[in-house]
C-alpha cells in the first residue's frame, strides 16, 4: 500500500483525495484501473451503477438467501436417507429453479431498464455523442447483462457441484442445463435491449415490458420443463444427436441473439450512416446458421437411417428458413433507396465486391433479390450437390420422388417470398413515389395484409365456388401459403417416378401458377432494382482519410508512457 | 473581447440551413460563421429555433436541407469527426444516478478514448476548471442545480474540444452561479475555444458575447456584435444633457442640426434623439463645445442587448 493509503482520510488535502480517487489508492487499485482499459466503458460504467444500485444488492442477497435455505430444506427433508441416496437430481432442480429468477427475470428486465432509461432521460445523448460506436454501447450493455450472470452463477457454483457429489445426476446434463440457461439468459437480454431501443416513447416502452415479461415467464416455463425432462431422462439426452440438435438450437438462438444487438445498433446509429449493411450480413448469417444446421442434422440422420426423420428435419429446417427470410424481407422491404453520401463511401468498388456485396447495401431493391436468392442458395447449393452424389454413387433412382418434392417445395416457398415480399415493395414504390424516409413498419404491416387478404380471398372463394358447403382445394388456393403447404404436406408418398410427385392435378396447377406468378413479380422488381444497383461508391475526401489514420497512430501509442 | 483576425477559417459555418417538421419551418434557412476563440450568443424568443440550429451542429439531427461545417466537416457527412470535435451540453441535461462526479467524468473521459496519462490529466484539468476538485467523490444526486450544471460543462470539454455548444448553460441557476460560469465560458473562449451559447439573459449573453444571432421564427433576424447590429438597424440613440444657462438658445439652434431627429426639455434636461453612428454623435459634442456651450453633463444611452432584441423580433410564434 502507498503511504498516501495509511494516512488519516480525514486528514486528507484535496490534490489526495482526487490522486486516489483517479489513481487508484493501493498498487492493485491501479492495477485494476489500468486493466480496466481494455474493456468496453459501458460495462465498467454500469458495473459501478449497479454496484451501489438497490436492485443489484437486493437480487445479490435474496439468491443467497433462498439457496441456503433450499439446501437446508433438502438436506433436512432427506435426512438420513441423504447419506446413501442418489439426490443429486432432486437439489439441482431446486438451485436452477431459483437461478431461472435472476436470469431469465431479473437480468433481461434490468438490460431493457438500462437501455430505455438512456432513451428515456436524455442521457443517451451526451452518449451518442461520444466516440463510443453503437455497437460499443449494445455490446457493453449485454456484456453488463452477462457480467451480472456470471455473479449469480458464483453464489450457486458451490451448491452446484455438491449436487455432482450427491450422485444421481451427470456432469453432462448439469453442463448442459447450465449452458441452456446462459444461453437463454443472453438471447432475452438481446431482446430486451433491442426492443429498447425501439421504444422511443414511454407507451411502448410500457408495452414491451410487458410483452418482455410474458416471454420471460413462456421462457421460465420452457426452461423448468426442459431441466426436469433432463433429469427424468439423462440417457436420453446424453446422445450424439441430442447433443447434435442442442447444437443446432444453441446455435440458432445465440446467432438470433447477435443479429438482435445489430438492430439495436443500427436504431441508435446516427442518421446518415450505413445502418442497413451491418444488419443484412447478420440476417444472411442467420440463414446460413439455419442452413448449416440442417446439413449436419441430415449427416447425422443419414447415419442413423430412416427416410422419415430426415423428410422432417428436412422440412423443420426449411419452414424456419422461409419464416426467418420472409419476416427479415418485410421490414426490409420498407427501407429508402436513397443512399446518404456518408454511406455511399462503404459501398463495395472492387470487381468482386460489386457482384458479391452489392445486395447488401442498402435500400429495399437489393434486399428484394437478397432475400429471395439468400433464401434459395443454400437449398439450391444443398440438393443439387445431395443430388449430384446420388447420381454418381448411382442411387439416385431410389430416392427421385423425394429428390424432386424437395426441390419443388423450395421453388415454392421461394415463389411466395417473391410474390409477396414484391407486391409489398411495388405497392411501397406507388404509394410512396419519391419519398426519402424509410418505412419499414408500413412495410412490415402491408406485408401482414398482403397475406392475410390471400388467405381469406381463398377460403371466401372457395367457399362461394362450393356454394358456401365445403371446401375443396382448386388451383387458385395458391394465394393461401398455409392452405397449399398443408396440402404438400399432407403428401407424404414417396414414389420413384415423377407422374406421383403431385397427389392431385390441383395441386400441381395451384404450384405451377404459382411459380408463374411469383417469377412475373420477381422479374418486374429486378428490373426495378437496376436504378438502385448502379448507385457507386464515393471516394472519401483526403482530409477525412487524413484523419482517420491520425487517429489509428494515436492509438498505437502506449497510454501509460511518459511523454 | 477577443477579436477575430478576418482572414482565418471560420470553426463553426451554416450554411442555408432548413429544418422542417411537416410544415413547420424550425430553421428556415440560417447562415452564419463563428470564428476561433470567440463566443457567439445565440438568441430568441422559445420555440424560434435555437436549440434545433444547436442540435443540428451537435449532429444530434440533420438538416432538411443545407449543411454546417465544424473544423470544415460536415455535420451530415462526417458526423464522428464533427463529434471529436465538439463539446454539447443539452438544456436541463440529465446525468446519470449512482455514480459521483469523478466516476461520471471517467466515463466519458473513456467513451472520448482517453486513456493512460492523457484521461488522468484531463480529469484532473476539468476537475480543476469547474471546481468540482472538492466534491470529487460525491454522488451525483446530492449536487445542488449549480453543481450539476458544472458537472454537465466537465463533461461537455473533458475531451478539449475545439467547439462548445451550451444550450441554456445558465437555466436555473442563482447570480453568483451564474456569474461564475460566464467566467468560465470567457475563460474557454481565451484558450482558444469557440462557444457557441444560448440564453434568456440577454444582459449576461451582451457581456459575454463576441457575437449575438437573433432568430424568430426559424430565421436569422441579424447576426454580428452588439453595436454592429445596432448601427445595421440605424436605430436612434439617446442623449440627455444639462446646460449653464442659454438653454433656450441652444434648443433653438439644435434644431437647424441634421443629426437631431427630436428634442425635449425635462426640467433641466435636454433630451436628444441622434440619427447615426458613434461618429455623428462625437461631430455634434465638438460642435456644442466649439460653440461656447457650458456643458455641465451629457449622457449617451447607448441601447442594450434587450433593447435591440425588442426591436428586432416580433414575438410572434409559429
Amino acid at each position: 500500500m502507498s503511504d498516501s493509503a495509511l494516512s488519516d482520510p480525514m486528514q486528507r488535502s484535496h490534490d489526495e483525495v482526487i490522486r486516489i480517487v483517479i489513481d487508484g489508492e493501493s498498487k492493485w487499485d491501479q492495477r485494476l484501473i489500468r486493466g480496466s482499459y481494455w474493456l468496453n466503458p459501458i460495462l465498467v460504467k454500469e458495473a459501478r451503477q449497479a454496484l451501489k444500485s438497490k436492485q443489484f444488492a437486493w437480487t445479490f442477497m435474496l439468491l443467497i438467501v433462498f439457496t441456503a435455505a433450499w439446501t437446508l430444506f433438502a438436506v433436512a427433508s432427506s435426512i438420513p436417507d441423504v447419506y446413501y441416496d442418489s439426490d443429486g437430481a432432486v437439489f439441482l432442480m431446486g438451485y436452477l429453479t431459483i437461478l431461472l429468477v435472476p436470469t431469465i427475470i431479473v437480468i433481461p428486465q434490468v438490460a431493457f431498464r438500462s437501455m430505455a432509461s438512456e432513451l428515456e432521460d436524455g442521457t443517451f445523448e451526451t452518449l451518442s455523442l461520444s466516440m463510443l460506436t453503437p455497437g460499443q454501447i449494445v455490446y457493453g450493455k449485454l456484456s453488463m447483462a452477462a457480467l451480472q450472470m456470471i455473479v449469480y452463477l458464483s453464489i450457486l457454483a458451490p451448491c452446484i457441484a455438491f449436487t455432482y457429489l450427491l450422485r444421481g445426476i451427470s456432469l453432462g446434463i448439469i453442463g448442459f442445463l447450465l449452458l441452456l440457461i446462459v444461453v437463454s439468459c443472453m438471447f432475452l437480454a438481446a431482446t430486451s435491449i433491442m426492443l429498447a431501443a425501439i421504444a422511443r416513447t414511454r407507451t411502448l416502452q410500457v408495452l414491451f415490458s410487458i410483452l418482455m415479461v410474458l416471454g420471460q415467464l413462456v421462457a421460465f416455463g420452457f426452461l423448468f420443463d426442459i431441466a426436469s425432462s433432463g433429469m427424468s431422462e439423462q440417457n436420453a439426452m446424453l446422445t450424439p444427436s441430442a447433443y447434435l440438435y442442442m447444437f443446432c438450437f444453441l446455435g440458432i438462438i445465440l446467432s438470433y441473439a447477435w443479429l438482435w444487438l445489430r438492430c439495436a445498433a443500427s436504431l441508435i446509429d446516427m442518421a446518415s450512416a450505413n445502418r442497413s449493411t451491418p444488419v443484412r450480413f447478420a440476417v444472411f448469417a442467420v440463414g446460413m446458421i439455419i442452413a448449416v444446421g440442417t446439413v449436419l442434422t441430415l449427416m447425422n440422420q443419414s447415419s442413423e437411417g430412416g427416410n422419415v426423420n430426415r423428410q422432417f428435419a428436412v422440412n423443420v429446417f426449411i419452414y424456419l428458413c422461409w419464416f426467418h427470410w420472409g419476416i427479415a424481407g418485410a421490414w426490409m422491404m420498407g427501407e429508402s433507396g436513397i443512399i446518404s453520401q456518408r454511406a455511399r463511401r462503404s459501398l463495395p468498388d472492387s470487381y468482386f465486391g460489386r457482384v458479391f456485396l452489392t445486395l447488401f447495401n442498402p435500400g429495399a431493391g437489393p434486399a428484394y433479390l437478397l432475400v429471395v436468392l439468400g433464401f434459395l442458395g443454400p437449398w439450391v447449393g444443398y440438393f443439387g450437390a445431395t443430388d449430384l452424389l446420388a447420381i454418381i454413387q448411382g442411387r439416385y433412382s431410389g430416392s427421385i420422388a423425394e429428390a424432386y418434392r424437395s426441390w419443388l417445395k423450395v421453388l415454392a416457398l421461394a415463389a411466395y417470398l417473391a410474390l409477396y415480399l414484391g407486391m409489398t415493395r411495388l405497392l411501397l414504390l406507388a404509394f410512396y413515389r419519391n419519398k426519402r424516409a424509410s418505412r419499414l413498419l408500413e412495410a412490415f404491416a402491408m406485408t401482414g395484409v398482403l397475406v392475410i387478404a390471400g388467405v381469406f380471398a381463398t377460403l371466401f372463394g372457395n367457399l362461394a365456388a362450393n356454394n358456401f358447403r365445403d371446401m375443396y382445394f382448386d388451383w387458385y388456393c395458391f394465394l393461401n401459403p398455409f392452405w397449399m403447404l398443408s396440402e404438400y404436406l399432407s403428401d407424404n408418398t414417396i414414389q420413384p417416378s415423377m407422374q406421383d410427385i403431385f397427389s392431385s392435378a390441383e395441386l400441381f396447377f395451384a404450384w405451377l401458377a404459382l411459380i408463374i406468378s411469383g417469377s412475373v413479380v420477381f422479374f418486374i422488381n429486378a428490373i426495378l432494382t437496376a436504378r438502385d444497383v448502379m448507385i457507386t461508391r464515393v471516394e472519401t475526401p483526403p482530409r477525412v482519410r487524413a484523419e482517420q489514420s491520425k487517429k489509428k497512430q494515436v492509438e498505437e501509442v502506449d497510454p501509460w508512457k511518459e511523454p | 473581447m477577443n477579436v477575430h483576425v478576418a482572414q482565418a477559417e471560420p470553426v463553426i459555418e451554416l450554411r442555408r440551413v432548413h429544418r422542417f417538421f411537416n410544415q413547420t419551418k424550425a430553421v428556415n434557412d440560417v447562415s452564419f460563421d463563428v470564428y476561433r476563440g470567440q463566443v457567439f450568443g445565440f438568441i430568441g424568443p422559445n420555440g424560434a429555433g435555437k436549440t434545433t440550429t444547436m442540435r443540428i451542429l451537435a449532429t444530434l439531427d440533420s438538416p432538411s436541407y443545407g449543411d454546417a461545417l465544424v473544423d470544415g466537416f460536415s455535420v451530415v457527412n462526417d458526423p464522428d469527426l464533427v463529434r471529436r470535435r465538439l463539446g454539447f451540453m443539452p438544456d436541463g441535461s440529465s446525468l446519470y444516478a449512482n455514480m459521483n462526479c469523478v466516476e461520471y467524468l471517467d466515463f466519458f473521459a473513456r467513451s472520448y478514448g482517453l486513456v493512460g496519462r492523457e484521461r488522468n490529466d484531463a480529469l484532473r484539468r476539468t476537475l480543476s476548471f469547474t471546481g468540482l476538485d472538492k466534491i470529487a467523490s460525491k454522488s451525483i444526486t446530492g449536487l445542488s442545480k449549480g453543481m450539476r450544471q458544472r458537472l454537465s460543462l466537465g463533461r461537455a470539454m473533458i475531451h478539449r474540444p475545439s467547439v462548445l455548444i451550451l444550450d441554456e448553460p445558465a437555466n436555473g441557476l442563482d447570480p453568483r452561479a451564474r456569474i461564475e460560469l460566464r467566467h468560465l465560458i470567457r475563460q474557454l473562449a481565451s484558450e482558444g475555444t469557440t462557444v457557441l451559447v444560448s440564453s434568456h439573459i440577454l444582459t449576461e449573453l451582451a457581456e459575454m458575447c463576441d457575437q449575438v444571432g437573433i432568430i424568430e421564427r426559424g430565421e436569422l433576424l441579424a447576426v454580428g456584435s452588439v453595436a454592429e447590429i445596432y448601427n445595421s438597424m440605424q436605430a436612434a440613440s439617446q442623449v440627455r444633457m444639462r446646460l449653464l444657462g442659454r438653454v433656450e438658445e441652444f434648443l433653438g439652434v439644435l434644431a437647424t442640426r441634421e443629426e437631431v431627429s427630436s428634442v425635449q426639455r425635462k426640467g433641466d434636461w435636454i433630451q436628444l434623439e441622434l440619427r447615426g453612428d458613434d461618429a455623428a454623435q462625437a461631430s455634434l459634442l465638438r460642435w456644442i463645445v466649439s460653440s461656447g456651450f457650458d456643458v455641465l453633463e451629457y449622457v449617451s444611452h447607448r441601447e442594450s442587448l434587450e433593447d435591440v432584441f425588442m426591436k428586432v423580433t416580433t414575438g410572434a410564434v409559429q
